[in-house]
């Protein structure tokens, strides 16, 4: 019955999502470059301090010239469902995750979330094809079996602590990614916080291979109970990680801004 | 038979003397630093970095009376974080094409500010960090930068981190902190490029100001 609800929401928001996505692609990029400016530009008009800007060492050891820029045109809205997030994010999901922390042992709660990502193993192991990193897919796949059997339905991870088989996790937006295609603008979502065109698209076909996709299309309050329990369990494991970003930040909003974007361009090109 | 085996031997012997050369050519520079570093320096960044973690962990695992202590340990962190971090060079990075613009005097004072501020935040933060551990895995030097690969370790995971560092007679000192791909300097470049861009320089600074007074008053209270 809400299936009907989900999926025109899904499809309008891809296909207002793409009219952005062609404009804000590669050439945007440079567009977005221009208006505020790639640090080896001031590499040059900095002479006092060249020995620290002007090193080719510099370049991608340091990584300080390789600053990650998004077109952000939906600054306001992204700030305001930023807000909606942050306060979502004190007011109610971290007193749950505490109490539910407090209640429910550590070890337990890892256990849940052990079993919450091997059930995402077909968006691990066909992203992983799909980039052509076949052995990657295949250590999933086999990550897959022993845990589901020896793990028991995934609560444990004899995979990684017997044999030593460790996760690969590629999901669309890294696999867009790998194939040159850049974030496009930035997003703020409301609940699922920061993304990027690219990201979101990703995210939207990933789910077709998420099995909780079609929990909540079979029985939505089922799934959504289901995807709560996701969402407290995982907080309860990392409070702590929001607030050190949020306290030492000057402009909070740019800092998540800035840290999704770093962290997903290291996913992307899989450094370590 | 005799020449057969002649042979065999000869052939086995050939290959054990390859076999030989090649784990003397392998070893050789695994005796020195893994052969990583260029030139091998009195102490090494990864060692001297781990000096100084080690000596804060070892701060905050003294088990008694915490809280009470907390003020008196912090003192030993800093002292120690001072002598480990380069806060004038991560300040500038931090400013980007925005420093050159500055005065020496506003310069020196920014970099006061902003030392003060990342302290304050990062040090009571580690009060709640006192459990993990770090590992150390690897570094890589070239000239006089290094960067240092480890991971803090929670109960099933390990989050990578990586310490820049550059060489200031013959110590390393750190002026950036990477965790999980992202750069800490570069995450207050595009946080102070914003703030300038807006509420000029002089925004930045009494923004800076206000943060400074609050974790003050957090702090006595």
């Amino acid at each position: 019955m809400k299936t009907s609800s989900n999926s025109p929401l899904r499809v309008f928001v891809t296909v207002v999502l793409s009219f952005f996505f062609f404009h804000g692609d590669t050439s945007s990029v440079t567009n977005c470059s221009s208006l505020s400016f790639p640090a080896t530009v001031f590499a040059q008009e900095a002479p006092d301090i060249s020995d620290s800007f002007d090193d080719p060492f510099d370049d991608d050891f340091l990584e300080d010239s390789n600053d990650i820029y998004v077109m952000d045109p939906l600054e306001p809205v992204n700030r305001f469902f930023f807000q909606v997030n942050d306060t979502l994010y004190f007011w109610l999901l971290k007193p749950v995750g505490r109490v539910y922390g407090a209640v429910i042992a550590e070890d337990f709660r890892i256990c849940i979330r052990n079993a919450f990502n091997n059930i995402l193993m077909p968006v691990r192991f066909v992203n992983n094809v799909l980039q052509g990193k076949f052995g990657n897919a295949g250590i999933e796949m086999s990550r897959f079996l022993i845990n589901t059997t020896a793990g028991i339905a995934g609560f444990g991870d004899p995979a990684k602590d017997i044999w030593g088989l460790k996760a690969h996790p590629e999901d669309l937006g890294q696999t867009l990614g790998f194939y040159g295609i850049g974030n496009g603008i930035y997003f703020c979502w409301p609940i699922l916080g920061p993304s990027t065109l690219r990201d979101t698209i990703g995210m939207a076909g990933d789910s077709y291979l998420d099995p909780l996709h079609y929990v909540m299309e079979s029985d939505y309050d089922t799934g959504v109970s289901i995807q709560a329990e996701k969402a407290v369990n995982k907080t309860s494991l990392i409070i702590g990680d929001y607030e050190s970003l949020i306290e030492a930040s000057f402009d909070p909003y740019i800092a998540l801004r800035d840290a999704y974007l770093q962290q997903r361009d290291k996913r992307v090109k899989d450094l370590k | 038979m005799i020449n057969f085996a002649y042979k065999f031997i000869g052939k086995t012997g050939k290959k054990w003397c390859l076999f030989l050369i090649a784990l003397l050519f392998f070893l050789s520079p695994s005796l020195s630093w893994g052969g990583v570093e260029p030139h091998p320096a009195e102490s090494s960044a990864i060692d001297q970095v781990k000096e100084t973690v080690d000596a804060i962990l070892l701060i905050l695992n003294e088990e008694h009376v915490f809280e009470e202590k907390w003020p008196e340990k912090k003192k030993e962190i800093v002292v120690l974080i001072k002598e480990r971090f380069d806060f004038r060079e991560l300040s500038m990075r931090a400013l980007g094409k925005y420093w050159k613009m500055r005065t020496n005097e506003e310069k020196d004072y920014f970099v006061e500010l902003f030392q003060d501020v990342l302290q304050n935040t990062y040090i009571d933060r580690l009060k709640t960090y006192s459990t993990e551990k770090i590992v150390f895995h690897k570094q890589i030097t070239e000239k006089e930068k290094a960067l240092v690969y480890c991971a803090f370790l929670r109960k099933d995971q390990e989050i990578p981190m990586k310490y820049r560092a550059r060489k200031v007679n013959d110590s390393w000192l750190i002026y950036d902190i990477v965790i999980e791909g992202v750069s800490l300097v570069g995450n207050y470049r595009k946080q102070f490029e914003q703030i300038i861009r807006q509420d000029q320089y002089s925004g930045l600074v009494a923004k800076m100001i206000e943060k400074a007074k609050k974790q003050d008053e957090n702090l006595q209270q």
